[in-house]
């Protein structure tokens, strides 16, 4: 498993994540700032699942508690929460995508345009590979980059964050945009592949 | 090439991460407006937060106690318990049945007759 925002799936010494009390303790210690992020972000993630409202962010705190998945100490609980929902969103994502019928709509392409599996394998030559690659894992940076056409500041950010960057800092430096139109920049990415996650969160 | 360095996550990862970066460094404000954007008032979130992890206590409950009836019910259907004098009677039996198998002619049947008075003298 990789690593993502310092939070990492795979086996670590104990004393490295918290205990059972400091779990609980960190639930109980959460402010209502941090409760409003994780309905944000839950939304975020609920999308494209089967999950009802406030379900993904309770199996989350159930892993937590279950100790199904870690909670280093280095990383911030609201952060470990989130992440917990991402992967749980992701894989509940992958399941049902292996369940879907052919014609379900997924965004494909480097157009971002909305196609069914049925359509990617007449565009890839009847190549039932290639269809399903792209049916796995669509070309999300060019589709972001399409629907942010009209707005360069955005692909300048969306470039540099494919490209490696990390952290406002080294994103301003790359782009030369002030660290409130980098801010402005990733809210619009936001607001534009969330309203279509479909085929974007994998 | 170093074997412990981590591949390169993939681009629409680090977009997401930045993205979830930007939620969490958002302000109370923006946090808000997302909210009521999204139909919610920051109120009903807290609420619905709190309520998330009040299920999530009864839900672990739930399946601890289901893990635990499991156990009880594969503990009672297990293989009845055996004492050790039968582990070491089985034992001292089986090596004998292949010392007697080792054996050949007249040897097979002295030690054969021999084994089997001594079991029913047991």
């Amino acid at each position: 498993m990789g690593e993502r925002n310092g939070w990492r799936e795979e086996t670590r010494p104990d004393d490295e994540d918290l205990t059972d009390e400091e779990v609980r303790a960190a639930i109980e210690g959460l402010t209502d700032l941090d409760r409003q992020k994780l309905i944000v972000i839950e939304r975020r993630y609920r999308a494209g699942t089967d999950f009802a409202e406030s379900d993904l962010l309770q199996e989350a705190i159930c892993s937590a508690f279950e100790r199904q998945r870690r909670c280093p100490r280095d990383v911030s609980f609201v952060r470990t929460v989130s992440m917990m929902m991402r992967s749980i969103g992701g894989h509940r994502r992958n399941a049902l995508a292996r369940h879907d019928g052919f014609d379900a709509p997924i965004i494909a392409g480097k157009d971002g345009a909305i196609r069914t599996p049925a359509d990617t394998l007449a565009a890839a030559g009847l190549d039932p590979e290639a269809a399903v690659m792209e049916r796995e894992r669509p070309d999300v940076v060019a589709a972001a980059l399409s629907i942010s056409s009209d707005d360069e500041d955005v692909q300048y950010v969306i470039m540099g964050i494919a490209d490696g960057l990390k952290g406002g800092t080294e994103l301003q430096a790359a782009t030369g945009l002030s660290s409130n139109r980098v801010h402005y920049a990733l809210r619009k990415i936001r607001k534009r592949l969330g309203s279509d996650p479909e085929g974007w969160l994998t | 090439m170093s074997s412990s360095k981590r591949p390169r996550p993939a681009p629409e990862d680090l977009i997401e991460d930045a993205i979830l970066d930007d939620i969490l460094a958002s302000s109370e404000d923006e946090i808000a407006a997302e909210l009521r954007d999204g139909g919610s008032s920051p109120d009903e979130a807290v609420a619905r937060a709190r309520r998330a992890v009040a299920d999530a206590e009864a839900e672990c409950g739930r399946r601890r106690l289901a893990a635990a009836k499991r156990g009880v019910a594969a503990f009672r259907s297990s293989a009845p318990v055996v004492s050790l004098a039968d582990v070491q009677r089985q034992r001292t039996s089986t090596t004998v049945a292949y010392v007697i198998v080792a054996c050949s002619g007249r040897w097979r049947l002295v030690l054969g007759v021999a084994v089997s008075r001594a079991t029913r003298r047991r």
